[in-house]
């Protein structure tokens, strides 16, 4: 009956409360409710005002102990939101009294834990799998009002910042566009990329969303650059890599084909060699390369010594530590085509 | 047999597992007991809680009444009246259970309210608690003047139970020559024994006043006759053969709630017998969803809902 209402008004902050919010935010995930509707159980329960702010999908809901939505800032205690960049969630009472402050942790981590997973369901704010769009706005030959109009569908603002990311292989995540071989997203700049050990995977620069063809290419070169099967990287950003994209363009010169020839001999020769030059170009020293290879210093350094002759350069100096570095780049540049 | 219903509102559906764990969906019963407890605990306040947001009277018109003014408010200057009965169930509840609806519309409309405390099923079977409900309107009705009550502007109004003792007092005022009622406010009326309607049995073990709760509320009510050939439409308004010459009415129902069929044919009924009616069916509303989730957007504007028509209707 009806007058059964206000039950959920008059929760106890003590006595088994923690409990009942659990499973009250249960309860709104299982009705998969919106994330008003979750910022607004939090404010309820916890008689105070609460809050989320999601940037990257310019999403700021706060709402008041009545429930009314009232925007304001953000204040008292807030948790991030894993995978949202700059995301988090509020509730306005930072308490010292020890039953009420553990109280709203946990209503606060239950208000971060369900507005994560409407997050998750809702995707990147476009409906999940809306592949053609995303196909669109990587495509530098697609004309500009098709690409902004693909981006209004996707619910990207027009003046955000956009990155995208590149899998060869894998589940596909929400929302992504099989382009090839390539599952293909769009995120918010700064979110970060699960990476996967198992599957290749590269993401371009930040861009505007008229730039993002760019952000693909990059990527797809990054991509280039991970390896699954080999010791080496299995997720690389672009805009790490920096120049060492431009290798890409040179992989069939002679100079290219003559150093990738040499080096592989040299690792034909011994079944540790690739693992070993790629932890020396890759680690800061030849001590912290030892304990990425799980080898003895000595061990290691014996093995340098046969491997720098081999190549015919040192691999101690500067100049010998960048000319293995690009070989090896060169290498995967030509692996991976 | 399967059973179609519209989902519940996300949020309504989430407070639904609070609620159904205080009293399961199907009130047998067994547990109309616990359905007054709750009612008695939950949703009724005191006199003296009552009086500190009004002025408050109580009066033995051959039934208990309770009598609201605005504070301080003089009595010379008439006001518009609002003649109230309570939900329950048919079986629980006093008149001052749902005073904070009472209370909400007297702060936004300046006017006197009366609410009744009619005898409950199963103890007073059909035709007490009705005929309470109309003994106190007709008390009212002859004491308008020193009620401060303008004759001209008195409604009767009633949430579930009440809903449905509200049509009915609007049935026996005009069949009767009672009072000259300016509308009829009925929140989720419980107006029809039959079980008849598709919505009348789609509820079974969930939401809020399912198909089992409302035979139990009926047979309560009319014992043996329930769902019979027999039954007065100042029991169930619903069986009503004759519409005509009915006050204004504004029917509200959840789009998910076993009386939801019911009420939208008592609307059409209305306006096919000539008559006034507003009818407003809120998205995923179980019944009484505005006290399951009071701070929701639609249950505002649920409660909004009501005050414009009062407003309306009782405009000079």
């Amino acid at each position: 009956m009806r007058e059964l209402a206000g039950r959920m008004r008059a929760i106890d902050p003590r006595a088994g409360a923690a409990l009942q919010v659990v499973a009250h935010f249960d309860a709104l995930v299982e009705a998969r409710a919106g994330l008003e509707a979750t910022v607004r159980a939090a404010a309820v329960l916890a008689g105070c005002a609460a809050g989320l702010v999601v940037p990257g999908r310019r999403v700021r809901v706060r709402v008041e102990p009545d429930g009314r939505r009232v925007d304001g800032e953000v204040t008292g205690l807030s948790v991030p939101l894993p995978g949202y960049a700059g995301a988090l969630v509020w509730v306005e009472r930072a308490s010292e009294e020890p039953g009420r402050a553990e109280f709203d942790r946990v209503l606060v981590d239950r208000l971060a834990t369900t507005a994560g997973i409407v997050l998750d369901r809702t995707g990147t704010g476009f409906p999940a799998g809306d592949a053609a769009a995303v196909e669109l706005l990587v495509d530098a030959t697609a004309d500009e009002a098709a690409r902004l109009d693909a981006a209004r569908r996707l619910g990207l603002p027009p003046e955000g910042s956009f990155a995208v990311t590149v899998r060869a292989g894998g589940p596909p995540p929400p929302g992504a566009a099989r382009l090839g071989d390539l599952l293909v997203t769009i995120n918010p700049a700064g979110s970060p990329v699960k990476g996967d050990p198992a599957v290749r995977s590269a993401s371009g620069p930040a861009v505007a969303v008229g730039d993002l063809p760019l952000s693909f290419g990059q990527a797809v070169l990054a991509l280039r650059l991970t390896t699954v099967d080999e010791p080496g990287p299995s997720h690389v950003d672009a805009a790490e890599a920096g120049g060492l994209l431009a290798l890409a363009g040179g992989g069939d010169s002679p100079a290219a084909t003559a150093e990738v020839t040499h080096l592989d001999r040299v690792l034909a020769a011994h079944p540790w060699a690739l693992a070993t030059l790629t932890a020396v170009a890759a680690e800061p020293s030849l001590r912290a390369a030892a304990a990425v290879l799980h080898v003895h210093h000595s061990t290691l350094q014996s093995r340098v010594d046969l491997l720098a002759q081999a190549l015919g350069y040192a691999l101690a100096t500067p100049a010998g530590r960048t000319r293995l570095t690009v070989a090896l780049v060169l290498r995967r540049f030509r692996r991976h085509r | 047999m399967q059973r179609v219903h519209p989902p519940f509102d996300p949020e309504i559906a989430a407070a639904l597992v609070a609620v159904n764990e205080a009293l399961p969906s199907s009130v047998t019963p067994e547990l109309v007991g616990r359905l007054r407890e709750l009612t008695a605990a939950g949703h009724t306040m005191s006199v003296a809680e009552i009086g500190e947001h009004a002025d408050v009277r109580e009066v033995d018109a051959g039934v208990p009444l309770l009598v609201l003014r605005p504070k301080g408010s003089d009595p010379a200057v008439p006001l518009p009246g609002l003649y109230f009965m309570h939900g329950g169930g048919m079986m629980a509840g006093n008149n001052r259970t749902g005073a904070d609806w009472l209370l909400g519309w007297l702060a936004e409309i300046p006017m006197v309210v009366v609410s009744v405390d009619y005898r409950l099923a199963p103890e007073h079977p059909h035709p007490a608690p009705v005929e309470d409900c109309y003994t106190g309107l007709t008390w009212v009705g002859e004491h308008l003047a020193d009620l401060g009550i303008d004759p001209a502007r008195l409604v009767v109004a009633g949430g579930s139970a009440g809903g449905g003792l509200a049509a009915a007092t609007a049935l026996m005022a005009r069949d009767r020559g009672g009072p000259r009622l300016r509308g009829q406010l009925l929140v989720c009326p419980m107006i029809d024994d039959r079980a008849s309607t598709p919505s009348s049995t789609e509820l079974v073990g969930e939401g809020v006043w399912d198909s089992v709760s409302n035979a139990t509320g009926w047979s309560a009510l009319l014992g043996e006759a329930a769902g019979g050939p027999d039954v007065s439409p100042y029991a169930a308004p619903a069986r009503a053969t004759d519409l005509a010459d009915l006050p204004p009415a504004f029917i509200e129902v959840g789009s998910v709630e076993t009386f939801r069929d019911e009420a939208v044919a008592y609307a059409s009924r209305l306006w096919q017998s000539g008559g006034q009616a507003e009818l407003h069916v809120w998205l995923g509303g179980c019944h009484g969803f505005d006290e399951v989730v009071p701070h929701a957007p639609m249950s505002r504007e649920a409660r909004a809902s009501r005050v414009n028509w009062l407003r309306r209707v009782l405009a000079e």
